[in-house]
Parts: C-alpha cells; sequence; structure tokens
C-alpha cells in the first residue's frame, strides 16, 4: 500500500470512528425513514435543519478540517473550522474594481495553471484546459454581473462543471481579476482552490512586455504535429493569441478579444503553415502565412519560433516567439 | 428515487408498483429493520466522508433507507437489497452534492477558504482528523466514489465495480487517479 493509500485510510478510520450513534439517533432516524415512506417525500424536518448547517458548515471539500466530530450525547455538528458567515474573509482578495462585461472581455489564463477562461461582452464565457478554448471548449456558458457577483449559466457543462455556478471576483489591476469560485468542482474537477487569480493574456495590458525568449536554450526543429497544438500567446505582450486545434483549424485573436483570423493550417518539414479560409474575419480565402525553420524548447517554459517565410494577409500576428499557455494535461 | 445505479438493481427483480398487502408491507418492514439495525452506521459514516456533515449524512441514510423501503418488493434477495442500498446512498450523497451547488449558485458564498490562514494554521489544520477526507471530497466524482467504497465500504475491486456498473479496469483506473491527485493536491497546499 503506497503512502497516500495509508494515509487516506487513516484519515477515513480517524474521521468514520468519530461518528457515534446513539439508540436515541437510531429511533430519531427509524421514524424520520418511516415518516418518509409514509409521506413519499424525501423531505423531513432535518432537512431545514441540514440545510441551514450546510451553509456555515464548510462542506464538499473546501478547505482543511471541515468534519464534524460528533460526541456521543450530542446530535449536533461541531465544525472544526469556520461557522462565520464568510462575507469578510474574502474583503482583502476581492479589493479592486468590480467586474463588468468591459472589463472581463477577453482572453484569462489561470495563474500557473492551464485552464484559459474567455469572457465576451455578448455575455457568453468559455472555458478549456485544453489549450482549445476557442475551438473547442470544455464549457460554453452565459455569465451575467451582479455586484462582484459572477453567475455562470453552462446547461450543458460534462462531467463534474456544475451547470451553475457563481463567483465573486475584483480586478486589483486591469490584467488581473482575483475570483473566488463557489462551486470546488470547477473545470477540469481538480481543483481545490476556492481563490484563484485570472491573468489577462488578452489584451495583455503590459502584464506580458518583458517576456522574452532571450537567453532561452535548447532549442530543437518541430517535426511532431502534436508539439504545436495548443494555445499560444505573442512573446513580449505582442498582442495576440494563436490556437492551433487538433482538428486541423486554427484561431488568431487579437486585444480586442476578437478572432481576426482563422483556418486550417499543416505542418511540413518544420513549416507551419497556416491557411485563411472564407469566415476569417480579416484575410482572404487561400491567404497564407507560412513560418519556416519552425523550432520549439521546453527547456523553462514550452517555446515555438520561426522564421516568416510568406505573410499574405499582411496581419501583425508574426511574433518572432510564441509562448504555450500549458496544458494541464501534459503534467 | 431511482437512479441509474439502482434502476439496475431494480430491473434484476420483478417491479411492482402497486400497492403493497399487509403481508408483504411487514415483510418489507421487517428486512428494511434488519438492514438498518446492520448498516446504519457504516452508512452514515459513509455519508459523514462523501458530505462532510452529519446532518446532510443523516439524510442522505434516510433517504437511500426510505428509497430501499418503497422498492424493496421490486429486490430479488437481500444482497440485492443491500446493493440497493449501497447504490441508493451514494446516489443520495451525490444529490446532496448537487443540491449544494444549486444553492450556492443563488446565494452569496458562505464557504471558507485557507488562504486567509497563518502558517501555523495551515501546519495543524493539514494535519488535522479529516483533512485528506475534505480534499478526497474534491475530486472528480468516480474517483471519490471509488475510494469511498474501496476505503470506506472496503470493498473489493469487483465489488465496487459491480456497485458503481463500471469495469474493474475502470475501478483501478479511478483508483490510482484518485490518489494521485490527493498527492498532487497535498503537495500543492504544502
Amino acid at each position: 500500500m503506497s503512502s497516500i493509500e495509508e494515509r487516506l485510510a487513516r484519515d477515513i478510520e480517524a474521521v468514520t470512528k468519530g461518528v457515534i450513534v446513539t439508540e436515541r439517533d437510531l429511533l430519531d432516524a427509524r421514524d424520520a425513514i418511516d415518516e418518509r415512506v409514509a409521506t413519499g417525500r424525501g423531505r423531513d424536518r432535518r432537512r431545514t435543519v441540514a440545510m441551514v448547517a450546510a451553509a456555515a458548515v464548510v462542506v464538499a471539500g473546501v478547505g482543511f478540517g471541515a468534519i464534524q466530530i460528533l460526541s456521543e450525547d450530542n446530535a449536533t455538528v461541531t465544525p472544526a473550522s469556520g461557522g462565520e458567515p464568510a462575507d469578510d474573509i474574502y474583503a482583502d482578495f476581492l479589493k479592486g474594481d468590480p467586474p463588468t462585461p468591459e472589463n472581463l472581455n477577453g482572453f484569462w489564463r489561470v495563474d500557473n495553471g492551464g485552464t484559459m477562461v474567455r469572457f465576451q461582452t455578448n455575455g457568453t464565457v468559455q472555458f478549456s484546459d485544453q489549450g482549445a478554448v476557442i475551438s473547442d471548449p470544455v464549457t460554453i456558458g452565459t455569465y451575467t454581473i451582479d455586484g462582484d457577483t459572477i453567475a455562470v449559466t453552462a446547461p450543458d457543462a460534462p462531467g463534474c462543471i456544475s451547470p451553475e455556478f457563481t463567483m465573486r471576483a475584483a480586478l486589483p489591476e486591469p490584467s488581473l481579476v482575483n475570483v473566488v469560485l463557489t462551486e470546488p468542482q470547477f473545470g477540469t474537477c481538480e481543483t481545490v482552490a476556492t481563490t484563484i487569480a485570472l491573468e489577462h493574456v488578452l489584451p495583455d495590458n503590459g502584464r506580458w512586455a518583458d517576456f522574452t525568449s532571450a537567453g532561452i536554450r535548447g532549442w530543437r526543429p518541430v517535426t511532431d504535429e502534436k508539439v504545436v497544438l495548443g494555445d499560444w500567446m505573442a512573446e513580449a505582450g505582442g498582442g495576440y493569441l494563436l490556437e492551433i486545434a487538433e482538428d486541423g483549424t486554427y484561431y488568431v485573436a487579437d486585444d480586442s478579444g476578437d478572432v481576426v483570423d482563422n483556418g486550417r493550417w499543416r505542418l511540413r518539414e518544420s513549416r507551419l503553415e497556416l491557411f485563411s479560409r472564407t469566415e476569417s474575419p480579416q484575410c482572404e480565402e487561400g491567404d497564407f502565412l507560412v513560418l519556416g525553420n519552425l523550432e520549439y524548447t521546453n527547456a523553462e517554459t514550452t517555446l515555438l519560433r520561426g522564421t516568416v517565410d510568406q505573410n499574405d494577409c499582411g496581419g501583425g500576428w508574426t511574433p518572432t516567439t510564441w509562448l504555450q499557455i500549458p496544458d494541464a494535461t501534459s503534467d | 428515487m431511482t437512479n441509474d445505479v439502482s434502476r439496475d438493481v431494480l430491473s434484476a427483480g420483478n417491479w411492482s408498483a402497486g400497492p403493497q398487502s399487509d403481508a408483504s408491507a411487514d415483510d418489507t418492514r421487517e428486512v428494511v429493520d434488519a438492514l438498518f439495525r446492520r448498516h446504519y452506521l457504516a452508512m452514515l459514516r459513509l455519508g459523514v466522508v462523501m458530505v462532510g456533515s452529519r446532518e446532510a449524512a443523516e439524510d442522505a441514510v434516510q433517504e437511500a433507507f426510505a428509497a430501499l423501503h418503497r422498492n424493496h418488493q421490486a429486490l430479488r434477495d437481500r444482497g440485492a437489497a443491500e446493493a440497493y442500498l449501497r447504490s441508493a446512498m451514494l446516489n443520495s450523497c451525490r444529490s446532496w452534492v448537487r443540491r449544494q451547488a444549486t444553492q450556492r449558485a443563488a446565494r452569496p458564498l458562505m464557504l471558507v477558504r485557507e488562504h486567509h490562514e497563518s502558517p501555523e494554521d495551515t501546519v495543524v489544520s493539514r494535519d488535522e482528523v479529516g483533512s485528506l477526507v475534505a480534499v478526497m471530497r474534491t475530486l472528480a466524482r468516480r474517483q471519490r466514489e471509488v475510494l469511498a467504497c474501496r476505503f470506506v465500504l472496503e470493498l473489493s475491486v469487483a465489488e465496487t465495480a459491480e456497485l458503481l456498473d463500471i469495469s474493474a479496469g475502470s475501478v483501478k483506473t479511478h483508483t490510482h487517479r484518485g490518489l494521485q491527485a490527493l498527492q498532487q493536491r497535498i503537495e500543492v497546499a504544502r
């Protein structure tokens, strides 16, 4: 048995040993079951108590030490921590400008994480931890803002993502939004944090101006298509996001948060060819952007660079180097 | 309240939606009583691990037993009744978590976050009873249910697979990934 298994087994044992049932508890429970059967309904008098208690108790794994220990003669819950209304708990974290559709607009990445979030002023929000926030987001929903609270509705959210959840948010600076999640099983369902920081990728607001690839080593020619998949941010605050999707499509978004070019891509002998389609907002069908001598390095962070061999559209999204927004699934 | 898993159990028997006779009602009560005496504490402990609240766990257990009471006549034998009870319990916990998510969505936050704790507090809470269980509750649904089956109910891989209606391979995969995620999260927390 591994260490983590042993620890989990010990912790479960400690928790469950703290759950003691008295004769009184059993009688009450049996009565409650009879009542449910008789009424045919799932609710009983304890439901109200449970809901009230639940509102003040950390449940579903938010925070540590939230287990209740029941004494033999006491049928009430005693949370190990918490219990205070949490209105003020996040006050420091949530200092700053309240969220608005305008200041949320664009692409955000979870600080030090692989999840990307895209807010649009039309009220839509998209999430992806697969490097596909434009082409194939894990979740597409709508959002509304009331004060500092962003309510998201995503009825088709897959897996463990809640179809409805809220976030409180504030922007301590234009390129940063601090978020308090109300639903811990959010996004990939792998997040334990209740608070996260989102960094603006687009518009970059100068946040990435100092980021350059100078001095980074370990460059190798790109020969495997998998290397180029995902979301890439232009270096040094270049103001563009390039998404290269597994299905052969690509998208370029600019500081407005909108897609400015899209089409198909292919990789040929370390040449990345981007071929605009008719629906490309700013380019003509058939326009090529070709990056030759394509190289990448993942020595420190994952970077992609090439020489601009062809740029029919003349778009500005031709930085020397792109920074990959990490894909959590590749960890 | 039925669900995918319990529906499977029900389908194995002869489902009858009609009113029970006095004799069958007595039989139901007797069986449910026996199962209640034998499994109430275990189900309650499972509930506490799964939802983190004694009251909510009691609520879930009561609902599971009530569901068993309502559907007992459709079950083929006592073994099926126990399986039904376990799956009903897991479903009750799942529903509770879902309800909580919905309620949280409709009201201001009332949750506590560790980021305001002092380093000393964090050290204490890290080793506090239930801290790892609390992290377990944040895992993906299948992972936490598989871990609960294995470590709380102490079911085998095969029994877990049958209860959750997944393959044995999936049980192993979810167990491995769940433990791996736990390990990663406690490392991050440190």
